[in-house]
């Protein structure tokens, strides 16, 4: 879905109507009664956001929620050297930002389109008053924290007791199509992108690749071929029980 | 009573909760190594902190277990199961004897359902533990476990003393370890370098000479 909006300044392609229609086909306002969702609508606006376009600062004011209609954003931090962590790529229909914005008020993390990206922002004060007005928007808003905090979790599990390796192969594997037999998947992002993810450094995962070619996987731009998905995971795969699952 | 979410700190969404939610259960005590919840179990309880210490275990397919998460007061066990698929993600076990109130799963459920206040603390709460999480993800990612050890000392040690302090271990130094992301071994290596910025460690008790001074190496980039 693209928008002709300028980049990255925010507009009403279709008026709030289409608007309150997009925001009302989101898992976290579904089900919201009509007046609810106008009302949010009337407040947010939609942002084309080119690709490598900062859309907020760490530290900045928290001032919206963000819905990714479109492309990716990721989320990171940053030492005062340039290394990065990424916390998560969000990618349509997902959402970021309700932790800060129901915090002290500043984003504690960085964002930025990694590709082009169309998001709605719903402002801090239109979204507050949903919660606080909508029990059924709380209490999704419940879930997907709940969801993210049990990948980051899970993130945190892997980081202590995965090698860059078992990292690496654990996201491949974890891609949609990487079920059985011989398979080609695609990465959902670069390569730099995926290392900050892993907590890997780029120049390592160069090296984790090279390793992984006797296991049977061939990574070519953004295309890995897998020989054998079931003895990848065979060689790979600690026993890390059901909790791995959520960090992928 | 109301409570103005946007208005609070983390410590005050912390205070609210513990205000608003404690009426809705039972107290009870907790003995220390008791396990509250066990991984893949149905969530029927869930358990406000009021004390006591917390870690939550993500088990693998061997057995062993790995901690993830630190649990202290004011926090909800068993909140992320109750509004996921309804099951308990991680194991968790007491640190330290404590106390908690038990609260009925179904009916924190069904009050949220009705009462937009409490469901916008309940998103409050896990706003301040999502943050948290994202604070130790990065940790783990960009910071060298010496660096990981000297920041979790420090925050153990009360905020902004300069002089020497004296902090307790939560646990083993086994567990911590894991915790830290490293073996024992190399947790033992890791407080044994950092005698140099004056940390000592006798048994659970350490001794922070100068916490100003291991906050900058816990900070410094690339200090390994």
């Amino acid at each position: 879905m693209r928008w002709p909006c300028p980049s990255p300044g925010a507009c009403r392609p279709e008026g709030e109507q289409s608007l309150a229609a997009l925001l009302g086909r989101l898992p976290l306002f579904r089900g919201l009664s009509a007046e609810a969702i106008g009302a949010i609508a009337a407040l947010s606006a939609i942002i084309e956001v080119p690709r490598h376009t900062l859309l907020f600062g760490e530290g900045a004011p928290a001032t919206a929620l963000h819905v990714v209609l479109s492309g990716q954003i990721k989320v990171f931090s940053l030492t005062s050297d340039g290394r990065e962590s990424i916390v998560e790529v969000f990618s349509p229909p997902s959402f970021f930002g309700v932790a800060a914005v129901l915090g002290d008020g500043r984003f504690p993390v960085h964002a930025e389109a990694l590709y082009d990206a169309t998001v709605i922002r719903v402002p801090r004060e239109a979204m507050l008053d949903a919660l606080s007005s909508q029990p059924l928007a709380a209490l999704r808003t419940v879930g997907a924290l709940a969801r993210c905090r049990i990948a980051l979790a899970a993130q945190i599990h892997q980081l202590e007791t995965l090698s860059p390796l078992q990292r690496v192969a654990e996201f491949i594997l974890a891609l949609p199509g990487a079920d059985a037999g011989t398979v080609t998947v695609r990465l959902p992002f670069n390569k730099e992108t995926l290392a900050g993810r892993l907590g890997i450094r780029r120049e390592s995962l160069s090296r984790v690749l090279a390793r992984l070619k006797p296991l049977g996987v061939a990574v070519k731009g953004y295309d890995v071929s897998i020989l054998d998905v079931a003895a990848l995971r065979r060689a790979v795969r600690p026993g890390c029980g059901r909790v791995c699952a959520a960090a992928t | 009573m109301h409570v103005d979410v946007e208005a609070l700190s983390d410590s005050a969404v912390v205070a609210a909760a513990l205000r608003q939610l404690r009426p809705l259960g039972r107290a009870r005590a907790v003995g220390r190594d008791e396990v509250m919840v066990r991984a893949g179990e149905p969530v029927t309880e869930v358990f406000l902190v009021q004390s006591g210490r917390f870690i939550g275990f993500a088990p693998l397919d061997s057995g062993v277990e790995v901690p993830v998460d630190e649990v202290m007061h004011g926090c909800l066990l068993g909140l992320p199961g109750l509004f996921t698929d309804g099951l308990h993600p991680f194991t968790v076990r007491a640190v330290a004897a404590g106390e908690v109130a038990a609260i009925d799963g179904g009916l924190l459920r069904e009050r949220a359902e009705k009462d937009a206040e409490l469901a916008l603390l309940l998103v409050a709460l896990l706003s301040v533990r999502l943050r948290e999480c994202i604070g130790a993800a990065g940790e783990m990612k960009l910071r060298t476990v010496r660096q990981r050890t000297a920041a979790y000392l420090l925050r153990l040690a009360p905020r902004g003393r300069s002089g020497p302090v004296e902090v307790r271990l939560p646990m083993p130094k086994k567990l911590l370890a894991a915790h830290l992301g490293m073996t024992q071994q190399s947790f033992s290596r890791v407080l044994r370098t950092l005698r140099a910025a004056g940390v000592t460690v006798r048994g659970r008790l350490a001794t922070i000479a100068d916490p100003p001074g291991l906050s900058a190496l816990a900070t410094a980039e690339d200090a390994e």
